[in-house]
């Protein structure tokens, strides 16, 4: 996805690429190093989960809300979560036109859709609160404040992070009159249950920049990107989906190597993000 | 070797000298294509060929091709109309078959096309709606009746109306059956009816070039060169059922004659293909 | 069903009557190792491909594989419709659409997340193919239509979009071929998958892992160069799993190549006959 599209002169260009040649980024950076990712969670008081993300110059904000809905006719034991990403034109000059804001909004939740729609990431059967009738549904929530590059990354930290920040009221089921069932809300607006994100994805973006492949990419750096693939990883190291970006080709060697890289960083980034979050996991006060 | 080498948009573009063009070839009672006047192009209509809709069909009339695939469903009925099924039919005019439409949302002729089908459907009782009802007031059939035209050369309103009732012809629904003691609805798809129709239209188009010249089944070349359409519609007894003149230029009383004369005729021909290919 | 008003008006919501009949497929595989429609998991279904199917468009191309239907055509090239998006490299813009009576539930009109995703898809493989730098300040435009869909739509609209741009005489570098493998548990792969044997996350138990291994794997290829321009994957799979079936893929796409040219070589032999 290049952004600024032919803003960077081709000296410009060349010398980033050169560079990550050389293992050195412009930034200072190594092809497998991140920028420094700052986090926050429980930043907006009227969600069941929030959370801020910060990768370098991009920056982004997702909030969850759940609600009571009844279950799809396919999967009557199932919740639902659904995804919608929404992109200031400020954000960008990519989204500043209506269709050219929809295409990259479609990108980026297309790939959410893609690695959550599984069985593994969520368990949506604890969504479930009566088989065929009741069932919650979680709105994932993404608001794009600054886009610096590697958007799908960041989208995915902070999607990581905000369900697992997500508190759901504790319901109760009763058998009400004339033997239906009814759901009882908790009095204690603290009383919530979480929802389990041992399997949830974290997003990859790997480019094939010059001859070699970087991950973190910048937006100068996606402008000079021949190819990328993105990949969403558990923390395990499963795969949950693979999409190919930009439109550029790839020996099918460096494809394989690629995925490698990619699925490498993706679960050391799983193990430092868990970690931040176990910090936070006392119950924090919101970021700012 | 020879190739050919098409324009950008793939086809003739038409100029200022292009009426003159005509005028010189209607005078020897003849068109571009070598047609005459009064004359169709060759017809193929193939059924059945989509499995995944209930019934479905291909035409190509000329050059023009319509794919008509229909989908059976089932809702809830109007309020209105709780004992009757609902047919919903759709053209879309999509870039795919010319460059003359764009992209995004239906445009006028496919909205006019689409509302001649409506209106075809309603005013001539061509599906009996009472048939397609399961339970009154609970559960209905929902026809999706969708022609999508492949390729646009002129004449989508006959086009569309032979599909549609090719595909209609070839619709099978499984019997559904609702269960009154658990409330759920039985579906045996290995029984299956077909639909009961009421009437087997056929239409003709004309157009009219210059205020006095009649041509029948325009290409998209000659639709942009005339003017005034004339569509009759006949039935299987060679009945004239419907007709639409949507204004433009005045049409004499012995033109709209032998149109009905023509039409006649060609309804005779189509029926017969239909009973061919349906059999 | 989002009300549309340039349409007839349509209930919100319609059950397809196959849904109520609970007939869950358990094996894709059976004991003799053979599929649901008698092939062996290492076998493909035919290919035809016929250019030159749309008379209007400057290159069209249908193809069909096994079901599948997928109808391509190609406008262009021609002027960009903004002037900001003057380039001196061309742009090919790619709408990729299911008919509304291909798949088994009735599908809308206006194109959803997973047909806008698709048509990205398909625009990355075509953009690695086509010589866009003969193009300056130009538009191609690919349209693509499923009249039906039996599995592997995406592969089959991506080779009959890369035909019909040859059909159209736009430079490319070479022709795209596309195969899908469906990852069926430890160990098998399903070649080209029909529609039933496509990945579909409710076909498993909700235990841990009940889906390990299985998942749907779309490559798109450029065969003579052997580079890979397009890969699409879903399901849940362990990385090396993954390897192996786009390695899978690349293969199948590789051996689209002779039917690939031997439908364009036929769609000029027949385009010098009717000159002749």
């Amino acid at each position: 996805m290049s952004l600024f599209g032919n803003n960077l002169s081709d000296a410009e260009k060349c010398f980033i690429i050169h560079g990550i040649q050389d293992d050195f980024r412009t930034d200072g950076r190594s092809c497998d190093n991140y920028r420094t990712i700052e986090l926050a969670v429980n930043v907006l008081t009227n969600t069941h989960g929030s959370s801020k993300v910060r990768l370098g110059n991009t920056e982004l904000l997702v909030g969850v809300k759940v609600e009571l809905g009844k279950p799809e006719k396919a999967t009557p034991d199932e919740g639902r979560i659904e995804f919608h990403v929404d992109c200031s034109p400020n954000a960008t000059p990519a989204a500043q036109r209506k269709a050219a804001n929809k295409d990259f909004v479609n990108n980026i939740e297309s790939m959410l859709v893609r690695t959550y729609a599984n069985k593994i990431a969520i368990d949506l059967t604890s969504l479930c609160i009566i088989k065929g009738k009741m069932c919650w549904i979680v709105h994932v929530d993404v608001l794009i404040l600054e886009c610096g590059g590697n958007i799908l990354d960041c989208t995915s930290l902070g999607v990581k992070s905000a369900l697992q920040d997500t508190g759901i009221p504790r319901v109760v089921v009763k058998s009400g009159d004339e033997g239906e069932e009814e759901v009882e809300l908790p009095d204690d607006p603290f009383d919530v249950q979480h929802i389990s994100v041992n399997n949830v994805p974290i997003l990859v973006t790997v480019s094939f920049v010059g001859t070699r492949h970087i991950i973190d990419a910048t937006v100068e750096e996606e402008s000079c990107c021949s190819a990328s693939v993105v990949m969403g990883v558990t923390r395990r190291g499963r795969i949950l989906g693979v999409r190919k970006q930009c439109g550029g080709s790839l020996n099918p060697e460096t494809l394989v190597e690629m995925l490698e890289f990619g699925k490498k960083s993706g679960r050391q980034l799983h193990v430092a993000l868990d970690k931040m979050l176990k910090s936070y996991e006392k119950g924090t006060t919101g970021y700012l | 070797m020879r190739t050919v080498i098409k324009s950008s948009t793939g086809q003739l573009r038409l100029n200022d000298k292009s009426d003159d063009f005509y005028k010189l070839h209607l005078k020897e009672g003849i068109r571009p294509d070598g047609r005459m006047l009064m004359e169709m192009r060759p017809m193929v209509l193939n059924v059945g060929s989509i499995s995944t809709a209930s019934g479905s069909s291909l035409v190509k009339v000329g050059n023009t091709t319509v794919v008509c695939g229909i989908k059976a469903e089932l809702t809830e009925p109007n309020a209105s109309h709780p004992g009757k099924g609902i047919v919903v039919p759709n053209v879309e005019l999509s870039p795919l078959c010319s460059p003359k439409f764009k992209p995004g949302p239906p445009c006028d002729q496919a909205q006019v096309v689409t509302k001649f089908l409506d209106n075809l459907i309603q005013s001539t009782n061509l599906i009996c709606l009472d048939d397609l009802c399961v339970e009154n007031d609970k559960l209905v059939w929902i026809l999706y009746c969708d022609l999508i035209c492949i390729d646009y050369d002129g004449n989508i309103v006959d086009a569309s109306v032979i599909s549609l009732m090719a595909a209609l012809q070839n619709v099978k629904l499984p019997e559904v059956k609702i269960n009154e003691e658990c409330e759920s609805v039985e579906v045996n798809l290995k029984c299956t009816a077909t639909l009961k129709l009421c009437s087997c239209p056929v239409s003709t188009t004309f157009r009219v070039f210059d205020r006095s010249n009649i041509i029948a089944d325009p290409t998209s070349m000659e639709e942009e060169l005339t003017e005034g359409q004339l569509t009759i519609v006949t039935d299987q007894q060679g009945r004239i059922i419907y007709m639409e003149r949507p204004g433009g230029v005045t049409l004499q009383e012995e033109h709209v004659e032998k149109c009905m004369k023509r039409a006649v005729i060609r309804g005779a021909e189509v029926q017969t293909l239909y009973m061919e290919v349906t059999g | 069903m989002a009300t549309d008003s340039r349409r007839l008006a349509v209930p919100q919501s319609s059950l397809d009557p196959k849904s109520l009949c609970p007939a869950k497929v358990e094996r894709l595989l059976n004991d003799e190792e053979q599929r649901l429609d008698g092939r062996y998991s290492s076998e493909s279904r035919g290919i035809y491909l016929q250019c030159g199917t749309v008379s209007q468009a400057k290159g069209s191309c249908y193809c069909e594989l096994g079901n599948t239907k997928v109808v391509c055509s190609v406008y262009g090239p021609k002027d960009v419709e903004h002037y900001e998006d003057f380039q001196m490299e061309g742009k090919i813009k790619c709408e990729f659409k299911y008919a509304p009576f291909s798949c088994s539930k009735h599908r809308g009109h206006i194109p959803d997340l997973s047909e806008a995703e698709i048509s990205d898809v398909i625009l990355q493989a075509l953009t690695a193919s086509v010589r866009l730098q003969c193009y300056p300040k130009s538009l191609i435009e690919v349209f693509i239509i499923v009249l039906e869909n039996d599995g592997s739509a995406v592969s089959a609209s991506i080779t009959a979009a890369s035909l019909a741009l040859a059909d159209a005489g736009i430079e490319q570098y070479d022709i795209v071929t596309s195969a899908s493998v469906r990852v069926y548990g430890n160990g098998n792969f399903l070649e080209d998958p029909t529609s039933v044997e496509e990945y579909r996350p409710q076909d498993f138990d909700s235990e841990s892992g009940g889906d390990l291994n299985h998942g749907l794997v779309t490559v798109a290829l450029l065969p003579t160069l052997n580079q890979v321009c397009a890969v699409l994957s879903n399901g849940h799979l362990e990385c090396d799993v993954l390897v192996e079936t786009i390695q899978m893929c690349t293969s199948l796409a590789q051996n689209l190549y002779t039917a690939a040219r031997k439908c364009l070589l036929s769609s000029v032999k027949s385009v010098d006959q009717n000159n002749a």
